[in-house]
């Protein structure tokens, strides 16, 4: 699916603005931060969204396939391939690059195996093993502590520490344009043959099962992909952050994607880019509160689910998102 | 054999407390097919108000470890109704992800809500729990109790109100009393509350065989389980509620056609659950003295892994799972290598993640859980 005229003339410009203000210096450091954080939260929340908004999933681990991306991505460029922040950095890219699609591979890989077994039953025990799963990654990667010497290399992960030293790889364009990459795969995954089968098995899994849509295999898809853009999203972050936790895996982060997607509207790539920039926006404004943040989350969603299920935008999109012939639908429907 | 027992007296109480938890989360799924995660939370909550209770009054100690029982047990029940009332009632009517959400939601405020007024030290922990139980208090009194706004309630029992005010005093008490602790426990500046177990309690070790011994916590653990677990078997299968309760299991428009007034057993149920999850609480922060905002997290979601294992909606299955979760962490902890020994790794922080392989091993093998039945689908 194409892309229209303006929106491209829109991203480019918005590419060009960043690019020449934080060039010049009227965008300073930590203004281009929080739009690389929010941004990244984009990839979250929209690979997030493909689960539980589209398909009807519920999933509660999704920072623990991020966790799993980063720690390989993280993993590779600091030890395997012994980038420091010193390496030039034409020279570290293109391991850079491998490194996200091997984080995206494994991320896949433990999405599969996961999902494969789990979404044969009904959905409630997609939410504990994901919780679950979020908890063993916490677990494992505290294990693993071991020092060990493989030719030049020392193998150690850190265990409870978290992994430390990671060069900060991901810059404002390589976001940007994985940012790009990944609202594009999804939107038109959504609007494909597949997505409407998705879509169908979330709004009655029985009906669809009638209509010869196979329930196990689109769930696994959605699940396998959303799981996979985590694993780049969780790359992109480490490298962004220079920092890879244990803990970062667990509930409490996986809670603020969720809150992304329902506040921003299940079943809606617009909401969820409008929620993560506001709430990423909003979390700096807020830094003054601190802690308080995380009990106004729990607060928001309760009160999300009873007053507004729908979220902010519904099952709206922007209309740059839709593909031509829906738009046009669109346009004669709100006429 | 003598590790392997005190193994496992050490177990079977660490598998009493996640069994009490398990039952919270068992009853309600069973009536009303929600997932409550709050129950860890319930749990923490339960815990800091005995703590509070016990720092706060000075009574004789069989008195006291009474009170430091049932007044957690009492506020924690309360809690409970809130929830139910503010939360998830609203809900029944909506898509069941809807109320899982909340059920996070909710789970994720009380952590947070807590641990927020903690700041730095906890010992303000207790008063936000305090705070948050009154709170959710006035709400149910004056909403679900008074008809608030003023509004005369046909069916007014007295009953109804004594409960929920003598709790509310009794809190109020505790609070009032508790602002000379404050300034006391201020100054210790510690990250985390002990519970005074020595104020409950002298603690004594029995000999049973060889150098197996039991303590009288482990025994008081036992006999309080004990007596908590036959009491609900006698609620749910003896009496008019408990057989609405497993009727409302089966079809709750039926019952509801009975006569049966289903949001009432809804009530009772979330009441019974997390009335049990204070006990919980209270049990563990004896046994385990040390107390924080985020204590909950883990033996909840261990707790609810147990319910899982036993077959979720049977009560059986709770207490056993619970039991058979307990066991297995604390041989995990007791057996497996650690750097004391002659393995040169550390593998004791792996019994951490015994619970969650337990749960794949479940899940792949028997999803239903121990005593648990198919689901059937409907159309």
């Amino acid at each position: 699916m194409k892309l229209t005229t303006y929106t491209i003339l829109g991203l480019l410009t918005f590419y060009a603005l960043v690019m020449v203000t934080s060039a010049v210096g009227i965008m300073n450091d930590y203004l281009l931060r929080i739009i690389n954080l929010m941004m990244i939260n984009i990839i979250l929340g929209v690979s997030l969204n493909l689960i539980n908004g589209y398909t009807g999933l519920f999933s509660v681990g999704h920072a623990g396939f991020m966790i799993v991306g980063g720690y390989v991505a993280g993993f590779m460029t600091t030890l395997l391939f012994g980038i420091t922040k010193d390496t030039p950095y034409w020279e570290a890219l293109p391991l850079f690059l491998l490194a996200i699609f091997a984080a995206a591979c494994v991320s896949a890989l433990v999405g599969f195996l996961i999902g494969l077994p789990v979404l044969r039953l009904t959905d409630d025990y997609l939410a504990i093993v994901t919780i679950g799963f979020g908890e063993i990654i916490r677990v494992v990667f505290n294990f693993i502590t071991f020092k060990k010497k493989i030719g030049n290399w020392e193998l150690d992960i850190g265990g409870p520490r978290g992994l430390l030293g990671i060069p900060p790889l991901s810059n404002f364009t390589i976001i940007f344009l994985f940012t790009l990459f990944t609202v594009l795969f999804i939107r038109n995954f959504v609007f494909s043959r597949h997505g409407r089968a998705c879509i169908a098995i979330r709004e009655n899994e029985v009906a669809a099962h009638m209509m010869g849509i196979p329930i196990t295999k689109y769930k696994v898809m959605a699940f396998v992909l959303g799981s996979t853009f985590a694993g780049i999203g969780g790359a992109l972050l480490a490298h962004f952050i220079q920092l890879l936790h244990p803990t970062m895996g667990g509930f409490m982060n996986s809670v603020e994607y969720l809150i992304i997607v329902y506040l921003g509207g299940m079943g809606s790539i617009s909401g969820t880019i409008v929620a993560a920039v506001a709430l990423t926006g909003l979390s700096e404004f807020l830094r003054p509160i601190g802690e308080l943040r995380m009990v106004l989350y729990g607060i928001l969603l309760v009160i999300l689910m009873l007053k507004r299920p729908g979220g902010l935008m519904g099952q709206r999109e922007f209309l740059f998102l839709l593909p031509e012939r829906e738009r046009k639908i669109y346009a004669t429907q709100n006429r | 054999m003598e590790t392997f027992l005190s193994q496992l007296i050490f177990g079977l109480q660490r598998g009493t407390i996640y069994a009490l938890i398990a039952l919270g989360y068992t009853m309600v799924y069973g009536v009303v097919r929600l997932i409550n995660f709050a129950y860890g939370e319930v749990f923490m909550i339960g815990a800091f108000i005995s703590f509070f209770l016990v720092n706060a009054v000075s009574l004789p100690q069989p008195i006291l470890v009474v009170l430091a029982l049932l007044v957690p047990m009492v506020t924690c029940s309360l809690l409970g109704l809130a929830m139910d009332a503010l939360a998830y009632r609203p809900l029944r009517q909506k898509p069941r992800l809807a109320a899982l959400i909340t059920a996070i939601g909710v789970s994720f405020f009380l952590s947070n809500f807590v641990s927020y007024s903690s700041g730095e030290t906890v010992r303000s922990s207790a008063i936000a729990a305090f705070l948050l139980a009154g709170i959710l208090l006035l709400y149910v009194l004056g909403v679900k109790y008074l008809n608030f706004p003023v509004k005369a309630s046909p069916n007014f029992k007295p009953m109804k109100f004594v409960i929920p005010i003598v709790s509310l005093v009794l809190v109020g008490y505790l609070f009032w009393s508790a602002r000379d602790l404050l300034v006391e426990l201020r100054w210790k500046g510690s990250s985390f509350a002990s519970y005074p177990v020595d104020r409950l309690i002298t603690v004594e070790k029995i000999p049973l065989y060889k150098s197996v011994y039991i303590t009288n916590i482990q025994i008081m653990n036992f006999l309080v389980s004990v007596i908590l677990m036959v009491v609900l078997s006698y609620l749910v299968n003896r009496t008019m509620t408990g057989m609405a309760m497993r009727a409302s299991k089966n079809n709750k428009d039926a019952v509801a056609l009975m006569g049966v007034n289903v949001n009432r057993v809804i009530s009772i149920t979330f009441i019974i659950g997390t009335a049990l999850a204070g006990a919980a609480g209270v049990l563990s922060a004896i046994t385990y003295p040390r107390l924080t905002a985020f204590m909950g997290v883990q033996p909840g979601l261990k707790a609810f892994i147990a319910a899982v294992l036993g077959g979720i909606g049977s009560i059986e299955g709770a207490m056993l799972g619970g039991i058979i979760m307990g066991v297995a962490e604390q041989f995990a902890i007791g057996l497996l290598p650690s750097s004391y020994g002659p393995s040169r790794i550390d593998f004791t922080p792996l019994a951490d993640g015994v619970a969650y392989a337990i749960l794949i091993v479940v899940l792949l093998l028997r999803p239903q859980g121990i005593f648990g039945e198919p689901p059937r689908e409907k159309l």
